[in-house]
This record gives C-alpha cells, sequence and structure tokens, in this order.
C-alpha cells in the first residue's frame, strides 16, 4: 500500500513561493491501475516525483507503513516523457545496468516487450524516433522488477496504434500484485483501462473514483472530470459571442 | 587470447564520452611538463654559477654551494594548476551530463546504492589526477637524478 | 474458446453488461456451446483493453446467474444446457421487447398500431 498523507509542495520562485502542491491524501493499493488527471501546473509531476524521492517535500509518504529509502526504493519505478535513459547507450547496455542495479530485473519481459516492439537491442537510443523512445522508457519501468510502476505523460508523441497495442500487452503482462500510477492527458483513451481516476486540481485532490463506480452511475470519465472541474460547456459559445459580436455571421 | 584494454568507462557516467576529456587532460598534463623543461635552464645556470672562468677553463670556487633543488624548481607547481582546475570543474560537469539531453538523473537518483552517482562524477578525474600525479612524480624524480649528476657533490647544499 | 473476435465495445453502456450480453447472445443464438470454454480475466483483459475488474464484475454476475462456472486454475467454462439456453433466449427476447413496447409508448403509440407496424416490418 502507498500511502500519500498531507503532501505539500513549494517552489520559490524570484517573485516568492509557488504551491504546486498544498496538501494531498492518497491512498494506492497493490494491483491497482489508477490514472492521474488535472489540468496543466496541477501538481502530477510534481506529485509523481516527490513519491519517488526526486524531490524534496512536506508531508509524509508511507510503501507498506516505511518511510520511502534506500532499502525499498527498487520497488518503485518510474518512465517520464522527459525520459531518463542514457542516449548514448544501447538498451543492451541498459539491461545490464538496471541488472546490476536494481536485484530483480525481469528479463524474460524484457526481451518479449522488446521484440513485440521491434525495438533494436544493439543501436545506441539517441537514434531510435521519439515514439520508440518512449516505448523504451516505458519497457525499462516495467522490467525494473517493481511493485509500483509511475508513469508521468509516458506516450506524449506515440500514434494511437501504438497506445492501444501498448494498453493491452500491458493489462497482459500485468500481474496481480503490480500497480500502476499513471498521469496522462488522454482521458477518453484511458477510461476502459484504468480501474481508478484521481483528478489533481489547484495542488489538491479534487476527485477519486474507480471505473466501476462510474459505470454504476452512468457517467464517463469526461463527464467527472467536467464537473469536477467546474467545466464551463458553454464556455467557448460565450467566449465566440463576444469576440463575433456585430459581425455578420454565416 | 585477445586482452581487453584497459577502460576508462566505468569510471565516468554511463554513456559519457570521455575521450575529449582525456585528451584536455593529457594536453595540459603535457603542455606543464614541455613548460617545466625551464628547470634545466636554471639547473645550468645554478651549475655555472660555481664556477669561476679563467680563460678557457672553468675552476670550481672554493666553498661554492648550489641552491637546494627544491628551490630550483620552486614555482613550477602553478604549471599545473590549469590541469587540477580542469579536472575538478569536470568533476561538477559529470553532474550536469545527467541533465543533458535525458534526465538520466532521475534513474542515477532512484538507485539503491547512494554512492553510485557521486562515484561517477568524480573517479575519473581523481584517476587522472592521480595518474598526473604519478607521471609527475617520475618526472621531477628524474630532474633530481639530473640535479645530482650536474651538482658536484662537495657543492650540494 | 469462446471468441470474442467480433465483440465491438460501445460507450453507450457499462462495459460489464456489454460482455454480459455478448456472452449470453452467442449462447441464445447457438454460438457458443455448452462446455465450452471461455477466456481467462486476464486474457480478455489484454485483448479488449478493458481493465480486469471490469472483466472480473462481468465474469462474476455470470457465475451468480450460473450461465458459466469456474474450475481448476483459471478456466472458466459455459454452463448451458438446453434448459439454460432457453431460459437466456426468453430473458434477451423479453427485454429487447420490453424496451420496443416502451419505444412505442414513449411515441404514443396504440397497442394495435404498434402491432401493425411490427407485422409490416416483419416483411
Amino acid at each position: 500500500m502507498l500511502e500519500i498523507k498531507a503532501l505539500k509542495k513549494i517552489y520559490y520562485n524570484t517573485w516568492g513561493g509557488v504551491q504546486a502542491l498544498k496538501g494531498v491524501d492518497l491512498k494506492i493499493g497493490p494491483g491497482e491501475i489508477v490514472g492521474l488527471f488535472g489540468e496543466n501546473g496541477a501538481g502530477k509531476s510534481t506529485l509523481l516525483r516527490s513519491i519517488l524521492r526526486l524531490q524534496s517535500f512536506e508531508g509524509e509518504i508511507l510503501l507498506d507503513g516505511e518511510r520511502i529509502c534506500r532499502k525499498n526504493i527498487s520497488r518503485l519505478s518510474f518512465a517520464t516523457c522527459e525520459h531518463s535513459f542514457f542516449a548514448n547507450l544501447t538498451p543492451e547496455s541498459h539491461r545490464e545496468f538496471y541488472r546490476m542495479h536494481f536485484g530483480c530485473f525481469r528479463d524474460k519481459r524484457f526481451e518479449a516487450l522488446m521484440s513485440f516492439f521491434e525495438l533494436p537491442l544493439y543501436k545506441a537510443l539517441k537514434s531510435f524516433s521519439t515514439g520508440q523512445k518512449n516505448q523504451f522508457e516505458v519497457i525499462m519501468a516495467l522490467c525494473q522488477g517493481a511493485d509500483y510502476i509511475l508513469m508521468d505523460e509516458p506516450f506524449a508523441g506515440n500514434d494511437i496504434f501504438n497506445r492501444e497495442d501498448f494498453y493491452k500487452v500491458l493489462l497482459g503482462i500485468l500481474e496481480p500484485g503490480e500497480t500502476i500510477f499513471l498521469s496522462t492527458h488522454l482521458i477518453e483513451e484511458v477510461e476502459r483501462f484504468i480501474s481508478r481516476a484521481v483528478l489533481l486540481r489547484e495542488g489538491r485532490v479534487a476527485g477519486d473514483i474507480t471505473s466501476l463506480e462510474l459505470e454504476e452511475q452512468g457517467r464517463t470519465l469526461m463527464d467527472y472530470v467536467k464537473e469536477t472541474c467546474g467545466y464551463r460547456a458553454d464556455r467557448v459559445g460565450r467566449a465566440l459571442d463576444r469576440l463575433t459580436e456585430g459581425e455578420e455571421q454565416l | 587470447m585477445l586482452k581487453k584494454r584497459f577502460s576508462f568507462e566505468k569510471y565516468f557516467p554511463p554513456g559519457y564520452e570521455y575521450s575529449k576529456e582525456r585528451n584536455t587532460a593529457g594536453f595540459l598534463l603535457g603542455f606543464g611538463a614541455v613548460m617545466s623543461l625551464h628547470f634545466f635552464k636554471n639547473l645550468l645556470h645554478a651549475a655555472d654559477r660555481l664556477y669561476d672562468h679563467v680563460q678557457w677553463r672553468r675552476v670550481l670556487r672554493a666553498g661554492a654551494v648550489a641552491p637546494p633543488f627544491r628551490q630550483l624548481v620552486e614555482d613550477q607547481w602553478m604549471l599545473y594548476i590549469p590541469l587540477f582546475l580542469f579536472l575538478a570543474s569536470m568533476m561538477l560537469y559529470h553532474y550536469f551530463y545527467y541533465f543533458h539531453t535525458t534526465k538520466s538523473i532521475y534513474l542515477m537518483r532512484r538507485l539503491p546504492k547512494r554512492s553510485v552517482l557521486f562515484k561517477s562524477c568524480v573517479q575519473g578525474p581523481l584517476l587522472y589526477m592521480g595518474a598526473s600525479a604519478a607521471l609527475l612524480g617520475v618526472l621531477y624524480l628524474s630532474y633530481y637524478g639530473a640535479y645530482r649528476l650536474v651538482i658536484p657533490a662537495e657543492c650540494l647544499p | 474458446m469462446v471468441s470474442f473476435d467480433d465483440f465491438v465495445l460501445r460507450d453507450d453502456c457499462p462495459i460489464y453488461s456489454q460482455i454480459i450480453r455478448y456472452v449470453k447472445q452467442g449462447i441464445a443464438a447457438g454460438i457458443i456451446r455448452n462446455q465450452e470454454e471461455i477466456p481467462s480475466r486476464r486474457a480478455l483483459s489484454a485483448l479488449l483493453g478493458v481493465n480486469p475488474n471490469t472483466i472480473q464484475k462481468a465474469y462474476h454476475i455470470l457465475e451468480e446467474e450460473g450461465v458459466i462456472v469456474s474450475r481448476s486454475g483459471a478456466k472458466s467454462f459455459v454452463c448451458a444446457n438446453g434448459e439454460t439456453v432457453s431460459r437466456i433466449r426468453m430473458e434477451l427476447l423479453t427485454g429487447d421487447t420490453e424496451l420496443w413496447v416502451n419505444a412505442m409508448k414513449r411515441l404514443g403509440m396504440t397497442r394495435e398500431d404498434a402491432l401493425k407496424l411490427a407485422e409490416d416490418v416483419w416483411g
């Protein structure tokens, strides 16, 4: 169980402090596939990076009751749209690196995924296309041997067929104990894939609902997000009215 | 059976191209060493001052004492400041390598072994510093040898 | 093995009930046979790109209704003898008919007009 308690984070810039996270409380259990949604600047990346101790924060984050430290950090893995691999190395070198530093690398899964996505093992990653780089980034996060796989907009730049394939493969290979926490803008696309949606708004959890609850209520995830974030559907219409006042309408 | 050549790779950040750094360090060391040859000018000058020049012969002056070896190489340590400054700055440069192109810093900071990140930044330059110090040690040892050869035993301080 | 190749996911109705309906329709039409194996939860989840919890819910309901039964390991089998097939057929037919009747009522049709319309359309 991953527990996040009263998580706060302030960034300081020249004009003072910007509070990216204002108090996030969240619990994620094993086996869940959780989607993290929110506008840009809502605090999604900050939340993920804090869990991984890639930046400082106030509050508490516990993994099975213990603080996240060197002992248990290998139970968390990370895939980010910024890419965290070594551009000059080959996938094979990465396999060796991960094997050396993370005890339980998943070799078979690595080979299966590399072959399924037809990624070359012995070419330097800087020569890969963006889509391939994204795929490799996610593959490493999946093969590290972690229980909690955190992903920050991992599919930015992949075409839709690519992404659909990936969701299906993921569902096929994930074991019951593996948990995914994925931040993305692609609300409609991941709706069926996830089991739970968490909405972040202005540094706080604005919504938290499971897919089954949404189905019971007969709402789509997009409806839920719009309602919770106070999205005004007539916003565009009214703005256009103001913009085109006095002009001839077609 | 081909023996694998000694590789510096593991002392540097993964994927880091260290050849430029190695070459620059080599150049700075070489530059310093070449400039240090100035020692021989000092040595011959000091030796010369031990003698009187009578017609076409030189005669050792009574009681002439040569300056100590240390004095002849006194300021040469400054020749190697660029080298060591360069290597020290490279340690910092290695850290910024993890932010360049991709954010591999995210991977390094997630490793269970805390020391890997730090070591990858400093080990390479430290190795070069050590090798340079060793080579310079050999160089100045040979300079000392020259000093003892040139200066007559009775004029040693 | 029950095939889901022609199963198309729609947006207008919960996925678990779509799966249940698909299985029942297959049984009623005779395409899905008694004792035929149904894909495991994980396999179906990967095939459709749908979260395993949703698949689990569908299978759970089907099990409760006695339509499928789980045996050793992760294998599940369709349990549809003649009686079950008839029952399911009736269930689906009644449900569809109710929908039609309600649609007719909503548009203000009388019973006679609705039945006449049905005859015309049937051809």
